[in-house]
């Protein structure tokens, strides 16, 4: 499977014949494409022609597509010994060259369809032209001003679209017969039950004059020309090895001339067992099948428009679209650089800017102080811990003082009825004795020192002569 | 097409060169960044040191802010509330404070004296707030043996002088 050559939501798809130009307007919609049919008709003299195809390239914004008829080209099945596909699209070329009635060189070639058969093969369809049928086929095209950006293989796309419009029902062989004035176009495949991308195309065939068929279905007259064309179509079964049970599809302007299909099955029906049926709308196949695959891509990609024959508008589009990618790349390349240019210099500009505030706040803290680089905080440190002296009788003030805690020992004292021996506080330690009526009294003084967070120890003395409770209060700081 | 391949080449060169730089970037942004983390560290602490000091200078604008720069007189206030002890005050030694300050020290002996006058006295060396307070910063009371609830005592107090 492969995409749209070109990015577009209109295509105009030309099938020119022998006399005739059929010209079908397919636009890509919500539900898949809109197909209807724009122009039928005959090509005596291009200027007209060319004025209505002017008309309708008008609203702009569509591409053109076009078949090569299948007796301009060829193509062939090729099988390379290797089991790699990359080497065996290296060799294909010259393995087509050995097959080719002309040389390479004076051909257009492609492989729409490379894969590994898993026996150590890679097997390709090539299909191929001579690049003067397919200038004159562009020649002729561009004379009824008709440029087309797709030139497709007309086998390649009636044997796609058949499979898209009328799914395989089940296994076996499959004929899309397109019956044109000037020829009738076969394309065979196995379709083995598979999904339609999976299908396999066999070959394409297109057998010439046919004009007889169309003058005297039915008659007599005509005879020589059926019998002429079952007898190729006989030998081209017989070629591709195709089993008698075959599904055959009429599609082509024919196609709707019951007539004519009717005489040509009931020739057909000496040959083997066929299911016939018919595509809808066989009139446009072509057409449908062109602009479908111009607009989605699809299986058996096909476009003859390459090398020197490369549509113009392709080429600016794959011109903008590789210049589109490079500049991609060289804006990401050029975002990676400048960050990996600048990244360095913003962490080095956020590591400066965080010296700069430590040792500006460090000037602050202690101004004049010489200040060594990476020790800033060190050296802070001490100096505010050598003047700490100096401010804390400040600080000091602030906190709850030593004379509210004497102040409240006294009243608890006299409050409780004790009498105290002995108070002394120093610093960080207490030592208190004194004497109560009891014990649960004596507790009671505890309790202020207890609440400046001073971890304090009661001591029960000896009772004296008084029959007082004794106490010692010893404590200090709490750890 | 020779064109579109320069300009390709170009810009995977370019692509290339950026690619490389990003990763020498990348390279080095461990080593100064544990060196930022690190300093960013030291400001957190220096931050919390510079809270201390403002604690400290706001202290002493508070002191700056008062009326009177001196505290009470304190033989004067010893001798109102306790007229019996002549020389109850001893000065101590002075010491310098920041800003230009001085810490007075000074003793209070009284002997034999009732403990509760000893609370008028203590409410009394904090002050009223315009001049800076005696603050207590030590204390030996020691019960006499004639009677309960009065004996010797003798207060350490300082206070900052301007």
């Amino acid at each position: 499977m492969s995409g749209p050559i070109l990015p577009a939501r209109v295509c105009l798809a030309a099938d020119l014949f022998a006399g005739g130009l059929r010209v079908g307007r397919s636009e890509c919609a919500r539900r898949g494409l809109r197909h209807e049919a724009v122009l039928d008709l005959a090509v005596e003299d291009p200027a007209p022609v060319k004025a209505k195809v002017a008309k309708l390239e008008a609203r702009g914004g569509c591409v053109w597509a076009a078949a090569l008829p299948i007796h301009e080209s060829l193509t062939r099945w090729l099988k390379a010994p290797l089991a790699s596909e990359a080497k065996a699209r290296r060799v294909l070329p010259s393995l087509l060259d050995i097959q080719l009635p002309f040389s390479i060189e004076e051909c257009v070639h492609l492989f729409p369809w490379i894969r590994p058969s898993g026996r150590g093969e890679v097997e390709a369809l090539a299909v191929a032209a001579r690049t003067s049928d397919l200038r004159r086929r562009l020649e002729s095209l561009a004379a009824l001003g008709i440029s087309p950006v797709v030139l497709d293989h007309e086998g390649l796309a009636l044997w796609s679209q058949s499979l898209r419009e009328e799914p395989p029902r089940g296994g076996g062989w499959r004929v899309v017969a397109a019956l044109y004035p000037d020829h009738l176009a076969l394309v065979l495949g196995q379709t083995d039950g598979r999904e339609p991308g999976e299908s396999r195309f066999a070959g394409a065939h297109s057998l010439r004059p046919v004009e007889a068929l169309w003058q005297g279905a039915g008659n007599a007259s005509a005879e020589p020309a059926v019998q002429r064309v079952i007898g190729r179509v006989r030998q081209i079964l017989q070629a591709q090895a195709a089993s008698s049970s075959i599904e055959w599809l009429w599609t082509g302007p024919g196609a709707a001339d019951a007539a004519l299909t009717e005489d040509l099955q009931h020739h057909l029906g000496a040959l083997g067992s066929f299911a016939f049926h018919s595509h809808a709308r066989p009139e446009s196949f072509l057409v449908r099948a062109l602009a479908t695959r111009a607009l989605r891509g699809g299986a058996w990609p096909c476009n003859f428009r390459i090398g020197s024959l490369a549509h113009p508008t392709v080429e600016r589009h794959l011109v903008r679209r590789s210049r589109g990618a490079s500049a991609a790349l060289a804006a990401a390349g050029l975002v990676l650089c400048g960050l990996g240019l600048a990244w360095p210099s913003v962490l080095e500009a956020r590591k400066n800017g965080v010296q700069s505030e430590l040792e500006s706040l460090a000037g602050r803290l202690a101004p004049g102080l010489r200040l060594p680089y990476g020790q800033e905080l060190r050296s802070v440190r001490q100096a505010l811990q050598d003047r700490a002296a100096l401010y804390r009788p400040f600080l000091d003030a602030f906190e709850p003082s030593a004379a509210e805690l004497l102040l409240e020992v006294l009243q608890t004292a006299r409050a409780a009825g004790l009498t105290l021996d002995s108070l002394g506080f120093s610093g960080d330690s207490v030592t208190a004795r004194g004497a109560g009526a009891d014990w649960d009294r004596c507790e009671q003084l505890a309790g202020p020192f207890r609440a400046r967070g001073l971890r304090v120890v009661l001591e029960r003395q000896d009772a004296g002569l008084d029959e007082k409770v004794h106490f010692t209060l010893k404590g200090g700081n709490a750890p | 097409m020779k064109r579109e391949a320069v300009i390709r080449g170009a810009a995977a060169g370019l692509f290339v060169l950026g690619i490389l730089l990003a990763a020498r970037a990348a390279w080095q942004t461990e080593p100064v960044a544990a060196q930022i983390r690190a300093k960013l560290a030291d400001l957190e602490q220096m931050r919390s040191l510079q809270a201390g000091s403002a604690r400290e200078e706001q202290a002493v604008a508070f002191f700056e802010g008062m009326a009177d720069h001196r505290p009470a007189p304190l033989r004067e206030l010893a001798g109102r509330l306790f007229p019996g002890f002549p020389s109850a005050v001893q000065t101590g030694e002075d010491r310098p404070a920041a800003s230009g300050w001085t810490i007075r020290a000074a003793e209070i002996s009284l002997d034999p004296v009732s403990f509760a006058d000893i609370s008028r006295l203590l409410l009394e060396l904090r002050g009223d707030g315009t001049r800076p307070p005696w603050q207590l910063t030590d204390c030996q009371i020691k019960a006499s043996e004639q009677g309960a609830g009065q004996g010797r005592v003798v207060l350490g107090v300082q206070a900052l002088e301007k």
